[in-house]
């Protein structure tokens, strides 16, 4: 990568500073990142609501019927997330030094991926998270698990003694930091938390106010609870690719290297 | 690519009238929010304390609803009041934001005046929008007109901060890094024999400080790989040997840059920091010159 040419200038950032630069992001590539997630997204919530279709019944679900909807929502976004937020992932690696991401370049750099992908957050996640105690294994050993597969693309299996296959890749990226990977998963999980709540209530307001005061029924769930919760994902997920960038900056001295890259350039031009 | 377009950063430099460059490091809605809970529980325990004085104070002399009357009116007081309040009198700060190092101040980088404070926090309660009614007093807001108006304002500024022209920055205290010990034989000894008219350009400098300063928490491969980028090219200007260290020679130009050529360090500098002392280098495994 030529971090000289980084969209996103590159320096060590705390947590808050890359939250609030998550929403430059957002704000600078709004449709493109809304493409690219709605693409991964929308397959996820046509499957989620077709699974879950027999959990809400009535036209008013009680409590319970509500609980466990809930319940397997986020199940299944734990499962999917990595899948969903594939495409924005890709996007924003492109994004981060080409001023025209390429679609097709996208989906072939998905299609390389993909075996990874499957194995390591589906089959790998899937038997994870039927073990209740280690759903968390992901989350604070290998949260960004997808970056490292996607972007890096190292081999399943190392093919030589200078190259790192994935898992010995990921396994060095995460290994130094854990401590601080875990502090911010957990303030992560908070801010989504709050997030998911805001957009949930403000979108339960709108309806209450567009809909004449009719109670939303089903649709409670059905569509604000998915909507909040896609979108808080979708949102986290720019969020990873922000740590991600951070995480390497302060363990592979990419702010140092800009520095040299920079230094030397400009050594050449005098010598020229 | 990029060349036309500013990189994105929570950053910005804010020209005053005088030609005078400010950097401000902008603190956006999630930055702000921990100082907005902290003056939020401040807010509750001090009504709370007030209340129960006020019952203690009133109920026995038969006046509690009068009691209970001034309390409302200091409530509704302080929801509307607090922050404008403290924002006018320590100069852009509440509590919250005083503990987090934030403040406020106009959008062109001055202190804000009574009318700016008062004005951004009555607005709030557009920026709490959609708001829910939990019962006939209580009522929660969702803060999504303010995430949204912050999202879209390139200086995370809500709508109370785009009708005052205020916003919010992290106060940064700047200082100098300090030099870093470089007591390693090897570098003292190339130091000593590099070419004595050689003088490091200016953001030659900088760079070398920048690399000596994050080079201990780099891995040593990586390391060599960063190294490389200017070490190559400035090896090859001195008439260096192939195969050298770029680490090393790199860390010999620091030490000739901030310490001359003399052997000793200057140890009883009060800028020298002891953080790199005895340390190892980076890929000497060759004999330096």
């Amino acid at each position: 990568m030529q971090q000289d040419r980084a969209r996103v200038v590159i320096r060590e950032r705390g947590f808050g500073d890359i939250l609030d630069l998550a929403l430059l992001l957002v704000r600078e590539h709004p449709w493109q990142l809304f493409a690219a997630a709605a693409a991964g997204i929308l397959p996820c919530y046509l499957l989620n609501a077709w699974l879950l279709k027999p959990l809400l019944v009535d036209e008013a679900p009680t409590f319970e019927q509500a609980v466990w909807y809930i319940y397997w929502s986020f199940t299944l976004a734990l499962l999917e997330t990595p899948l969903a937020t594939a495409l924005l992932t890709l996007y924003l690696g492109q994004a981060m030094f080409l001023d025209r991401p390429s679609l097709p370049r996208m989906l072939r750099e998905l299609a390389r991926s993909s075996g990874q992908l499957l194995l390591f957050q589906v089959v790998l996640r899937g038997l994870l998270l039927a073990c209740p105690p280690l759903w968390l294994f992901p989350y604070l050993g290998w949260p960004y698990l997808n970056e490292v597969i996607l972007l890096e693309r190292n081999p399943l299996v190392k093919v030589n003694k200078d190259t790192h296959n994935t898992w010995a890749r990921s396994q060095a990226l995460h290994g130094n930091l854990r401590t601080e990977i875990m502090a911010r998963w957990l303030l992560a999980c908070l801010v989504g938390s709050m997030l998911f709540a805001a957009v949930w209530g403000g979108l339960v307001v709108l309806h209450l106010v567009f809909a004449s005061f009719r109670e939303p029924g089903a649709y409670l769930y059905t569509v604000y609870f998915q909507l909040a919760m896609w979108i808080t994902i979708g949102y986290l997920s720019v969020v990873r690719f922000l740590s991600y960038l951070d995480l390497r900056i302060r363990t592979e001295g990419w702010e140092i290297e800009l520095a040299m890259r920079t230094e030397a350039a400009r050594m050449a031009r005098q010598l020229v | 690519m990029s060349a036309e377009r500013p990189q994105l950063d929570t950053r910005v430099l804010i020209v005053t009238p005088e030609n005078i460059a400010f950097e401000y490091r902008l603190a956006g809605p999630f930055q702000r929010l921990p100082a907005y809970l902290v003056d939020l529980v401040l807010r509750t325990l001090a009504l709370t304390v007030i209340a129960v004085a006020v019952v203690l104070a009133t109920g026995g002399a038969g006046m509690i609803g009068l009691g209970m009357a001034g309390w409302l009116a200091l409530w509704f007081v302080s929801d509307w009041l607090y922050g404008g309040l403290f924002e006018a009198l320590w100069n852009g700060q509440t509590p919250g934001k005083r503990l987090f190092r934030l403040r406020v101040l106009s959008a062109e980088g001055q202190p804000i005046n009574a009318m700016q404070a008062v004005l951004r926090n009555v607005l709030r309660a557009v920026d709490a929008q959609p708001v829910l009614p939990l019962s006939t007093e209580f009522a929660t807001g969702f803060h999504l007109i303010g995430l949204v108006a912050a999202a879209a304002s390139g200086r995370f500024q809500r709508l109370g901060d785009l009708a005052a022209g205020t916003m919010v920055v992290v106060e940064q205290p700047q200082r100098a890094p300090d030099l870093v010990r470089m007591d390693n034989q090897l570098v003292v000894n190339l130091a000593s024999r590099l070419p004595a008219d050689f003088v490091a350009s200016r953001s030659l400098t900088r760079t070398l400080a920048a690399y000596v300063q994050r080079r201990r928490q780099i891995p040593p491969r990586r390391l060599a790989e960063i190294a490389l980028h200017v070490g190559e090219p400035l090896r090859v200007r001195l008439g260096l040997p192939r195969g050298m260290s770029h680490d090393l020679l790199l860390c010999a130009l620091y030490f000739k840059t901030f310490f001359g050529t003399a052997s000793e360090p200057l140890a009883s500098s009060p800028f020298v920091s002891n953080g790199s002392s005895g340390e190892t280098l980076a890929g000497v495994g060759r004999e330096a010159p």
